[in-house]
C-alpha cells in the first residue's frame, strides 16, 4: 500500500516537472542566460575587463543620475497615490451591498484601451492649448506647460493613476469581500469604531491582496514608459527622463557597457523594492 | 523523489544554459567569415566604390579581400540589424556616414575602429599624406581617427553681385545677419535658397555650430545664439520658395529669383554655373554658409566611411582604405560622376586641370567666339574663386549639407522640436529650453 502511494507521488512529481519544463526552459533561455551575459558584459569595455568601473562611471554620469532620480520620484509618488486611492474607492464600493457587473467591468476600460488612442486624448487634454489649460484660463489662472515643465511628472503620475486605478480597485474589492463578516461583527460588539476596524481588521486581513496589488503596480509603473515614449519621444524633457529612456537611448547609441550596467542597476532597484515588501508582508500579515 | 527531481531540474537548467551560451559563441563564430561586409538599403556611392574595389581585388589582390554587400529593404530594418549585431559582437565591417546612425556616440564609446591605431599596428601606409589634411584631420577625436572622408564639398552658396546689390550688400560685407536685416525691412517676398529643404538644412547647420560633440557641450543658452537665431529664423520663416520650382535654372539665378543657391560642389558644375551667369550678364559671387567663427570657410563630408571595431579581419580593411583614398578610379572618376570634390590632392588637381567648358549658350548649334571667350573667362574666375574658398577651409563637418535633416541627431533627437519651432507651434524661449535639454541629454547619456 505504502509502495503504491509512493509510486503515485513519484508520478505526480514527474507530471508536475513535465508541465513546468517548457516555462523553465523559456525562462532559462530568454531571462536567466541574457541576465548572466548582461552581468558579465557590464564588467567589460570592449574586450577589456574593467571590473566595476562601468558602475562607478554610471554614478558619475549626470544624465543617469537624473534618470534614476526621476524614476525614484515617479515610483515613490505614483505607487502610494495609486494604492491609497484605489483602496479608498474599493472601501467605498464595498459599502454597497450589490454592484452591477457592468459597473465593475467598466473599471477595466482604461487598461484595455490602446495606448495610441489614449495618447491622442492626453495630448488634447494637456496640450498648451488643451482642455486643462483652457479651463485654467477660464478661471483666470496661469496656464501650465505640461509637456515641458515640472508638471510633466504630475501629468505622468495622473495618467498612471487613472489607467491602473480601476484594475487595483477590482483587486482590492475582491480582497475586502474575503474578510469574514464575523470579525467586523465581533469588533463592533467590543465597541471598536470604524477607524479602528479599518486599521486593526481590514488592512491586516487584506495584506496578501495589498502585496499582490503592490507587485502589479510595480510592474505597471515600469510599463508606463510606453505612454511616456508615445507622449515625449526618445528625448523627453528632463523632468520625465526615466531609466528606461536612458537604457533605450544607449541601445541606439550602442553603448553596451553603459546599457548593461544601467539594466543591472534597474533590476536591482526592482529587486530591493520587492524584497523590502516581501519582508514587510511576512512580518505584518495576519490573514492566515 | 523530490530530491531526484530537483537534481534533474538543475541538470536540465545547466544543460540549457550551456546550450544558450554555445548559441552565443556560435553567433560570434559565424561572423568570423573571411569576407568584409557592408550593409546597404539602396545602391549608394559606397556600393559603387565597393564594386570597383571587388574588381580591383580579383585583378590585383585575392578574392578574400572582396567586400560583400548585404542589401536591405528599408533603412529602419538595416539600422536595427546593424545595432543588434554590433551589440552582439558582430555587425557590418564597413559603415557609411550616410547611414542614419549616431556616429558621434559610436566614436565616443569606441564602437568604431581607430584607423590610426590600426595603421600603426600593421605599419601600412594608407596614403593619408596624399590627401587634404584639413578635411582628413577635421574629425579626429583625441587623436583617434574614426572617420575616413572620401569626398567633400565647401559650404558655399552662389549668388550674383546684382542680387546682393538689390539688398544693399556687397560680396565683402555679406553676412546672414546683414541679409536678414535687409530682407526683414522689405515687404517683398523672396526665396532664400530656392528650396524649402535647403532652408531647413541651413537651420540645422546653424544649430550645429553651437554643439561641441567632442566635449559634450551645447551653447544654446547664450545671448549670441539667441540673437543669431532670430536672424536665421526670420530668413527661413519669410521664405516663400515654391517646392515645385527647379531652382537650378541659370536664368533664375541671374534674375535673382532666389537670393542664394547651393550648387553641386565639383569644379565642373561651378564653371558651368559661372559660364551661364557671365553669359547672361551677371557677376557670380561665392558666399560662405553661416559660420559662428566669422570669416573662415567650412566644408562637409559628402561621402565618408567608418569601420566597426568588432571587425574580425582588420588587416583586410587597410588595402580598401588605401584604394579609396589613392585610386584614380575612385578619387578622380567617381568624384566627377557624383560631382564631389575628392580628398586626394592629385585627383583634385587633375579635376581642376580637366575642367573645360564650352557652351552654345544661344543654341544656334555653333560655339561662337563670344561664347568661347565667356567660357574661358568664367572658367578662370570660377577656379580662382572656388580655389580661394577651398584653400581657406578651416573646419569640416561630418555630414553633408544636403542630408543634414536626415542625420540621427537632427532627425531623432531635435527633429520634432525644430519642426515645431519652424511651424510656429512653440515660442523661441520654449524652443531654446527644449533644444538645450534634448541636446544635453544626448551628449551626456
Amino acid at each position: 500500500m505504502k509502495k503504491k502511494l509512493l509510486k503515485r507521488q513519484h508520478r505526480e512529481y514527474l507530471a508536475a516537472f513535465l508541465f513546468l519544463l517548457p516555462s523553465l526552459l523559456g525562462i532559462t533561455v530568454f531571462y536567466i542566460v541574457p541576465y548572466i551575459i548582461c552581468c558579465v558584459k557590464s564588467l567589460y569595455v570592449g574586450e577589456y575587463f574593467v571590473g566595476f568601473k562601468n558602475y562607478t562611471d554610471l554614478f558619475q554620469n549626470g544624465t543617469f543620475l537624473l534618470a534614476l532620480k526621476n524614476t525614484a520620484i515617479f515610483t515613490f509618488t505614483a505607487i502610494p497615490i495609486l494604492m491609497v486611492s484605489s483602496f479608498l474607492i474599493a472601501l467605498f464600493l464595498n459599502s454597497f451591498k450589490k454592484i452591477s457587473s457592468f459597473f465593475r467591468s467598466s473599471f477595466l476600460i482604461p487598461v484595455v484601451v490602446p495606448i495610441a488612442s489614449l495618447v491622442c486624448v492626453w495630448q488634447l487634454i494637456f496640450d498648451d492649448y488643451g482642455a486643462v489649460n483652457g479651463l485654467l484660463k477660464l478661471l483666470g489662472l496661469n496656464t501650465v506647460e505640461f509637456f515641458n515643465s515640472e508638471f510633466s511628472m504630475v501629468m505622468i503620475v495622473f495618467i498612471y493613476v487613472w489607467k491602473y486605478c480601476g484594475f487595483c480597485v477590482i483587486l482590492f474589492t475582491a480582497g475586502l469581500a474575503n474578510v469574514p463578516p464575523s470579525l467586523y461583527e465581533s469588533a463592533r460588539l467590543d465597541g471598536a469604531g470604524s477607524f479602528k476596524i479599518l486599521t486593526k481588521i481590514t488592512i491586516p486581513m487584506i495584506t496578501p491582496t495589498t502585496f499582490f496589488v503592490f507587485l502589479m503596480e510595480i510592474i505597471y509603473s515600469f510599463k508606463i514608459f510606453r505612454e511616456v515614449f508615445a507622449l515625449f519621444g526618445n528625448y523627453p524633457n528632463e523632468n520625465v527622463y526615466f531609466l528606461q529612456n536612458f537604457i533605450n537611448n544607449n541601445y541606439y547609441n550602442l553603448n553596451y557597457p553603459r546599457l548593461s550596467s544601467a539594466s543591472i542597476i534597474l533590476s536591482l532597484f526592482i529587486i530591493i523594492i520587492l524584497l523590502a515588501f516581501f519582508i514587510f508582508e511576512r512580518r505584518h500579515s495576519f490573514a492566515e | 523523489m523530490a530530491k531526484k527531481l530537483k537534481i534533474i531540474v538543475s541538470v536540465c537548467m545547466c544543460i540549457f544554459i550551456s546550450f544558450a551560451f554555445c548559441g552565443c559563441l556560435k553567433n560570434n563564430a559565424s561572423s568570423n567569415s573571411d569576407r568584409i561586409k557592408y550593409y546597404a538599403c539602396s545602391e549608394d556611392s559606397i556600393c559603387d566604390i565597393i564594386n570597383k574595389y571587388n574588381n580591383y581585388c580579383s585583378e590585383h589582390l585575392d578574392e578574400s579581400y572582396q567586400i560583400e554587400i548585404v542589401e536591405f529593404d528599408s533603412q529602419e530594418d538595416m539600422n536595427l540589424k546593424i545595432s543588434t549585431e554590433i551589440m552582439s559582437g558582430g555587425g557590418p565591417d564597413v559603415l557609411s556616414l550616410s547611414q542614419k546612425l549616431p556616429f558621434e556616440k559610436f566614436a565616443e564609446n569606441e564602437t568604431l575602429l581607430d584607423i590610426n591605431k590600426l595603421v600603426d599596428s600593421y605599419g601600412y601606409d594608407i596614403g593619408l599624406g596624399d590627401c587634404n589634411s584639413v578635411i582628413m584631420d577635421a574629425e579626429l577625436v583625441d587623436g583617434k581617427r574614426y572617420f575616413i572622408p572620401l569626398f567633400y564639398s565647401p559650404d558655399v552658396f552662389i549668388t550674383t553681385e546684382k542680387t546682393l546689390k538689390k539688398y544693399n550688400l556687397s560680396p565683402s560685407d555679406f553676412s546672414f545677419k546683414a541679409l536678414s536685416g535687409e530682407l526683414s525691412g522689405r515687404k517683398d517676398s523672396y526665396s532664400l535658397l530656392g528650396s524649402t529643404d535647403y532652408c531647413i538644412n541651413l537651420f540645422y547647420s546653424f544649430l550645429d555650430q553651437y554643439i561641441d560633440y567632442n566635449n559634450g557641450r551645447a551653447e544654446f543658452d547664450t545671448d549670441e545664439f539667441s540673437e543669431n537665431l532670430d536672424c536665421i529664423y526670420s530668413l527661413i520663416k519669410n521664405d516663400v520658395s515654391d517646392e515645385n520650382t527647379y531652382y537650378f535654372l541659370y536664368e533664375n539665378i541671374n534674375d535673382g529669383a532666389s537670393v542664394l543657391y547651393k550648387a553641386m560642389p565639383s569644379f565642373d558644375s561651378m564653371v558651368r554655373t559661372y559660364s551661364f551667369l557671365e553669359y547672361f550678364g551677371g557677376s557670380p559671387v561665392l558666399v560662405s554658409n553661416y559660420n559662428k567663427g566669422g570669416c573662415s570657410s567650412s566644408a562637409s563630408v559628402d561621402v565618408g566611411i567608418a569601420f566597426n571595431n568588432n571587425c574580425k579581419n582588420k588587416d583586410k580593411l587597410l588595402p580598401f582604405i588605401k584604394y579609396c583614398l589613392s585610386s584614380y578610379d575612385i578619387q578622380k572618376d567617381m568624384g566627377a560622376e557624383y560631382m564631389y570634390l575628392p580628398v586626394n590632392i592629385k585627383a583634385m588637381d587633375y579635376t581642376v586641370d580637366m575642367t573645360d567648358y564650352e557652351k552654345d549658350f544661344d543654341e544656334d548649334l555653333t560655339v561662337s567666339d563670344k561664347e568661347k571667350a565667356v567660357s574661358k573667362s568664367a572658367r578662370s574666375a570660377a577656379i580662382k574663386d572656388y580655389k580661394h574658398i577651398i584653400n581657406n577651409i578651416s573646419e569640416c563637418n561630418l555630414y553633408s549639407f544636403d542630408s543634414l535633416s536626415e542625420t540621427y541627431f537632427n532627425s531623432s533627437v531635435i527633429g520634432d522640436i525644430v519642426n515645431k519651432y519652424l511651424n510656429g507651434d512653440i515660442s523661441k524661449g520654449k524652443f531654446i529650453r527644449q533644444l538645450t535639454a534634448a541636446t544635453e541629454i544626448y551628449l551626456t547619456e
